[in-house]
């Protein structure tokens, strides 16, 4: 098990891939709830202009899915789209915050260090 | 027009029953105040059914949320209409702006939901295809 998820292939990640990862991780969301839950608190607001090229390019790289939701009065009869993180997305993401908890914990290198004095 | 031949058939059905709840009133009781007892109850029939009528206008009156289909509304795929729509609900129901502000947002939001598909339609030239993982 733990050798198929080391063969999963890792893809770069932007920010905004990261914080849609985290957000959608263990649930499914439409693009509006994802929306409000990533700019509450965001230093600078995201929008629709960038929300839907980042699914769409998370989307191709196979980190994420979606399946078609039911039509209701709000929508105005138009279906939404349900995503959700696959293994691949959860597997990238782990290796990023991987990445980041180690690289706190690595020790700052002074000029001493550097020149070996 | 069907409405209208339906609100016909309605009335006529309530002078029916106005008509026979008279008349079985006047039989059982055998006298002339029965009959306008049942008038009296038929009466009241109708004002029942105009009350729950006017009950039902009110709830079908509800503001329209859906969004215009401009050209670039009917360019965009459901998903964002959806999702558009779902705002327009918001600002009007839940926010209650005025018209022409939900107008003018409902355009910009539209202009920047049809540059990401633009970027989009561009983007999937150099993406991998799907991968499932």
């Amino acid at each position: 098990m733990s050798d198929n998820r080391n063969k999963l292939k890792l893809f770069k990640l932007s920010s905004l891939d990261e914080d849609l990862l985290t957000v959608l991780i263990g649930r499914e969301m439409y693009g509006l709830e994802m929306l409000d839950k990533l700019n509450l608190g965001r230093p600078i607001e995201l929008g629709f202009g960038s929300l839907y090229p980042a699914l769409n390019r998370l989307h191709k790289k196979g980190l994420i899915t979606w399946r078609w939701g039911d039509e209701t009065e709000e929508t105005g009869g138009a279906r939404r789209k349900y995503y959700r993180v696959t293994a691949l997305g959860e597997h990238n993401l782990q290796a990023v915050q991987v990445y980041r908890y180690k690289l706190g914990l690595r020790p700052t290198l002074g000029f001493n260090n550097l020149v070996g004095g | 027009m069907a409405r209208k031949t339906d609100h016909k058939g309605n009335l006529t059905q309530v002078l029916l029953l106005e008509l026979l709840l008279s008349l079985w009133v006047f039989i059982v009781s055998g006298t002339l105040s029965g009959m306008w007892l049942g008038t009296l109850l038929g009466i009241m029939v109708v004002l029942e059914l105009m009350r729950r009528k006017s009950w039902t206008k009110q709830r079908i009156k509800v503001p329209s949320t859906r969004i215009k289909t401009t050209l670039l509304a009917r360019i965009l795929p459901e998903d964002y209409r959806a999702d558009l729509n779902s705002l327009r609900h918001r600002w009007i129901v839940k926010q209650k702006l005025p018209k022409w502000l939900v107008n003018i947002r409902t355009y910009l939001f539209l202009l920047v939901v049809f540059k990401g598909w633009l970027q989009i339609k561009c983007e999937n030239i150099f993406l991998p295809n799907n991968r499932r993982s």
